[in-house]
């Protein structure tokens, strides 16, 4: 039966990309399209696979980066037309002021069990109040990690400087988690599920849960000067991504069939991971509340409005 | 000294150009050095920078000081004794051509994140050109000066050292640069402290003159490092100056 509509969708598709009129007026028809290696990657994915792209006219590249920071300056001059970005990320260079992002299309949203501070097997540390003076690890210093950890250890009534952040990559703080080289860690999927079941690494806080329940975690982005130049292109690519959205948060086996393609995660790893909401749009409320979290610590020079970074028409 | 002083005219230039170039770029990522200079002055009265910039010049005093005298002491030891340095020198090829940076994640396998790891990153950077130098200061040391310290019943220790020196501080000088580079990568990575953990956190935020302000830093850092050194060397070596001067 999925097949048979699948089937459907791309022979409709064929026939538009023949058809051709939506492409002729289109700015650019050749989009390149920065991809993080992580499952919320996975709709563009989707979207080439089912031929979204070419149904509208559109050739998508993808370029594999870390995070949008690394490519600041192609987004800047427009080598690099969209990314996927993290919250915390657009948040951040929009209050750096070095560019003017846009929110271009939700992609994740956090559930209980995909982010979690774990601490070595056998560590006497079982609850956040017991990290008192040890020292976490996260990926990236003041982002969400950092944001999301603190806002625990206050409901467990420490202070933010009663912990000491250091930044090591994900698959690094495995070593020093099985080695017990390193306090506590924190993990996202699919390192968490590794830790848990292959060092034994016990969970001392889950981080998508209690007072930060909800929190947005990666979208598609775009620079608000490219959105303004592309209208027609934005409106086409928007199209094609917000049908691959639909689908994979209708269809998590779809999500699971091209994580292998851009990732180093197997796809047995892939279907056992946690993963977050994949919902069409971001929670206004949720944004906000990640913004004002990360201005509470001091990681926001000035408190955000997130709706003037959520465009209110695409195309 | 004015007269010196005066060769130093390129700075004021240089800087002025850095200014000028950046301004009319207007990128955002090359500041210039007017907003990072506004930036260090805005972190130095609201931030504790004490807190950054004491664990990391300790950090790296203390794994050069370790470092120099392994170094000095292993590579005279193998500059006198050809069995031993035969036995020894492939590995020890292999060990300085392996970039210290890319063995930090395997000193987390050994170290504990924070200033164990930092320690083995600057010690394992900088013993490298020490021994290296010292192997083959030590090694070839005129026998006249060997013979006539027989002669005058000096012990034989003191004077290999002496003839030694020179290439003994050359490669000092070239591993207090190697340490200032060690202890920066090393807090780029698992670190809690220190100015290179101050440019993740920058970078994390990014704060762009927050990341230049330590770039800045480093080099001034750098140079007075430098100028220490040479102060150091010129007197220790004082005799030899004077001795192929003349």
């Amino acid at each position: 039966m999925k097949r048979a509509a699948l089937a459907l969708v791309l022979l409709v598709s064929g026939v538009t990309a023949c058809g051709g009129d939506g492409g002729a007026a289109q700015e650019k028809t050749t989009l390149t399209v920065g991809v993080v290696p992580v499952p919320s990657s996975a709709p563009l994915f989707i979207a080439e696979k089912n031929g979204f792209f070419k149904a509208e006219g559109l050739t998508v590249k993808t370029e594999i980066i870390q995070a949008p920071q690394a490519v600041m300056p192609k987004i800047l001059n427009g080598s690099m037309d969209a990314f996927l970005t993290s919250y915390v990320s657009l948040l951040a260079i929009n209050d750096s002021g070095a560019a003017k992002l846009r929110l271009f299309q939700h992609v994740q949203t956090a559930a209980p069990g995909i982010a979690s501070v774990v601490v070595p097997k056998d560590s006497p540390i079982r609850t956040a109040a017991d990290l008192k003076g040890k020292t976490v690890g996260v990926n990236v210093l003041r982002a969400l990690g950092q944001t999301v950890t603190n806002a625990h250890l206050q409901q467990a009534g420490l202070k933010p400087d009663d912990v000491k952040f250091t930044a090591v990559p994900f698959a690094d703080q495995l070593t020093a988690l099985s080695t017990k080289k390193i306090d506590a860690a924190w993990l996202v999927e699919p390192f968490l599920t590794a830790a848990r079941k292959d060092l034994g690494a016990v969970e001392v806080i889950d981080t998508t849960s209690g007072p930060t329940a909800g929190l947005p975690l990666d979208a598609w982005g775009v620079s608000e000067e490219w959105l303004t130049k592309n209208p027609k292109t934005a409106a086409a690519f928007h199209r094609a991504l917000a049908k691959a959205q639909q689908i994979a948060s209708a269809d998590r086996n779809a999500i699971n069939a091209v994580i292998p393609t851009y990732t180093q995660i197997p796809a047995a790893a892939a279907s056992a991971m946690k993963l977050g909401e994949f919902s069409a749009e971001v929670d206004k409320a949720s944004f906000q509340k990640l913004a004002d979290l990360l201005h509470g610590y001091g990681y926001l020079k000035s408190k955000p409005d997130v709706t003037t970074m959520i465009p209110s028409k695409i195309g | 000294m004015i007269r010196r002083l005066a060769w130093y005219w390129l700075i004021p230039v240089a800087a002025l150009a850095w200014e000028v170039v950046t301004r009319s770029a207007g990128a955002v990522y090359f500041p210039p050095p007017s907003t990072i200079l506004a930036r260090m002055r805005e972190m130095a009265a609201t931030e504790d920078v004490a807190a950054d910039l004491v664990p990391s010049l300790a950090r790296l005093a203390v794994g050069w000081a370790l470092a120099a005298a392994a170094g000095v002491a292993l590579g005279v030891l193998l500059g006198r004794s050809p069995l031993l340095a035969k036995l020894v020198e492939p590995m020890v090829h292999f060990g300085r051509s392996v970039p210290p940076a890319a063995l930090l994640p395997v000193f987390l396998v050994f170290f504990k994140v924070g200033t164990p790891i930092q320690l083995a990153a600057i010690v394992y950077g900088v013993l490298w050109p020490v021994l290296v130098n010292s192997m083959d200061g030590a090694r070839h040391v005129d026998t006249q000066y060997l013979d006539t310290a027989q002669v005058f019943h000096l012990p034989r220790w003191r004077v290999v050292l002496a003839a030694a020196a020179p290439k003994i501080f050359a490669g000092l000088r070239l591993s207090v640069a190697l340490a200032l580079i060690m202890m920066v990568i090393s807090e780029l990575y698992a670190s809690s402290e220190g100015i290179g953990h101050r440019m993740r956190e920058a970078e994390g935020s990014v704060d762009i003159p927050a990341m230049w302000a330590g770039i800045v830093l480093l080099g001034v850092l750098g140079v007075v490092l430098n100028g220490l050194f040479l102060a150091v060397e010129r007197r220790a070596l004082r005799w030899h100056r004077g001795r192929t001067a003349a």
